[in-house]
């Protein structure tokens, strides 16, 4: 990694790091910041952290992360997509992140940055799971209230004619279930398929049986997570183990 | 999609006869086939026939006069297989759709020759996919115009590797 493709300032001025971000963003480069600062999030919720020491990590892709001290999970985020600005106000430095669709905006005020980077990181490789969609299935069949409390599966490879369900059951209220069952984060493919399930179960089934949809996977793009409200269906994080 | 396989078995000039497998299309199953492509066509179809020797494969249906690529159902499986005395060629499916309004056999197979180029191929396609989709949903593209890109930039990005389905405008004829 060249020094064109690295900055690093270590106790920067406030003026120093609103260049560094306003730079690193305009090039597409991964940022950390570590200093004081007070995090404040308006959008589905509300919600103020005073200040303390916090590690903030701004993404390429507009994803924001708020860490503090303790715990694997940001104390507050933003999704990918989100676009930031920076600014000096009131003697801090302020860095503003804000969604679109949902309305959120995510407020860091720094009275003191220690440390700034600015990275043009290369990633190529994908993570690698070890658990296969035969594990995943395996995982619910013997624990079905992975799914949700209630839930019995009648039958895996189920055949329609869109081809076979990864595993077919009901809930606790006697409704159909298709569960289709990925062992990466997906995309709006998948939701149209386990889609085009429902659909053609709907039409398989007597006339008043609720077909309920739902994809098992680690995780869904925002895309896809959009997409299975639109559609009624529903998703469970589950990651494979073998 | 997910782990999905479908076999095409060429026993007569002609005539396809389908197999699918639930989970035929994992990567120890790739693995093991593309290991054996190399080698000789009866070495592939034995490792095929052994990776899935504790698998269901179910006789789907038997299709004659069409092409490979229109017999596909590009939504519903991941893997495609093709076993002919030449050998076991293995595909990965693209769907073009961005709803379930496109057809599940609007799509193009992608010939792969190992488990990486796999990888590659389905995170280059889901990123662009994924970037397509934003377009999509923010009417700067119609959905027709964006399933249009992605058989576009298959066919011209990977001419030796991608065969588009035939009903796929402007591919028909």
């Amino acid at each position: 990694m060249s020094d064109e493709q690295r900055h690093v300032a270590v106790l920067p001025t406030h003026d120093e790091v609103k260049s560094l971000v306003e730079s690193g963003t305009e090039r597409g480069l991964l940022m950390t910041l570590f200093g004081r600062c007070r995090v404040e999030y308006d959008g589905r919720a509300a919600s103020t952290l005073g200040f303390g020491d916090r590690l903030v990590i701004l993404k390429p892709d507009g994803t924001v992360l708020v860490h503090t001290d303790e715990g694997h999970q940001p104390v507050n985020w933003q999704p990918p997509g989100c676009t930031h600005e920076i600014k000096k106000q009131d003697g801090l430095v302020v860095i503003e992140s804000h969604r679109e669709n949902p309305d959120e905006e995510l407020i860091v005020r720094f009275d003191q940055v220690t440390h700034a980077t600015a990275f043009e990181a290369t990633d190529t490789e994908e993570l690698q799971l070890h658990g296969t969609e035969a594990d995943l299935r395996d995982q619910i069949l013997e624990e079905p209230d992975l799914i949700e409390p209630g839930f019995e599966p009648l039958s895996t490879e189920r055949e329609t004619a869109a081809g076979a369900v990864d595993i077919y059951g009901t809930d606790s209220d006697e409704n159909a279930v298709v569960v289709e069952l990925k062992r990466r984060r997906v995309g709006p493919d998948a939701v149209s398929q386990l889609n085009r399930y429902v659909e053609t179960l709907e039409r398989e089934l007597h006339a008043e049986t609720t077909v309920r949809g739902i994809l098992v996977a680690p995780s869904v793009t925002d895309r896809a997570s959009e997409l299975l409200a639109e559609r009624n269906l529903e998703f469970v994080s589950l990651t494979p183990t073998n | 999609m997910g782990e999905r396989a479908l076999a095409l078995v060429y026993d007569e000039p002609g005539v396809i006869e389908q197999y699918t497998a639930q989970w035929g299309g994992a990567d120890a199953v790739l693995t093991t086939v593309l290991n054996k492509t190399s080698e000789s066509a009866d070495a592939s179809l034995r490792a095929l026939q052994e990776s899935c020797s504790d698998m269901n494969w179910c006789y789907r249906q038997t299709v004659t006069g069409t092409a490979t690529q229109d017999t596909v159902d590009y939504l519903g499986f991941e893997i495609v297989y093709t076993v002919s005395p030449a050998g076991v060629s293995v595909y990965q499916t693209v769907w073009h759709g961005f709803s379930p309004a496109c057809p599940p056999g609007d799509g193009t197979l992608v010939r792969i020759d190992s488990l990486a180029e796999h990888h590659l191929f389905r995170r280059i396609l889901r990123q662009y996919k994924a970037l397509l989709h934003e377009l999509v949903a923010v009417d700067l593209l119609s959905e027709d115009r964006a399933a249009l890109l992605v058989a576009t930039f298959l066919t011209t990005g990977f001419p030796n590797r991608a065969i588009t389905a035939r009903k796929t405008p402007p591919f028909s004829r």
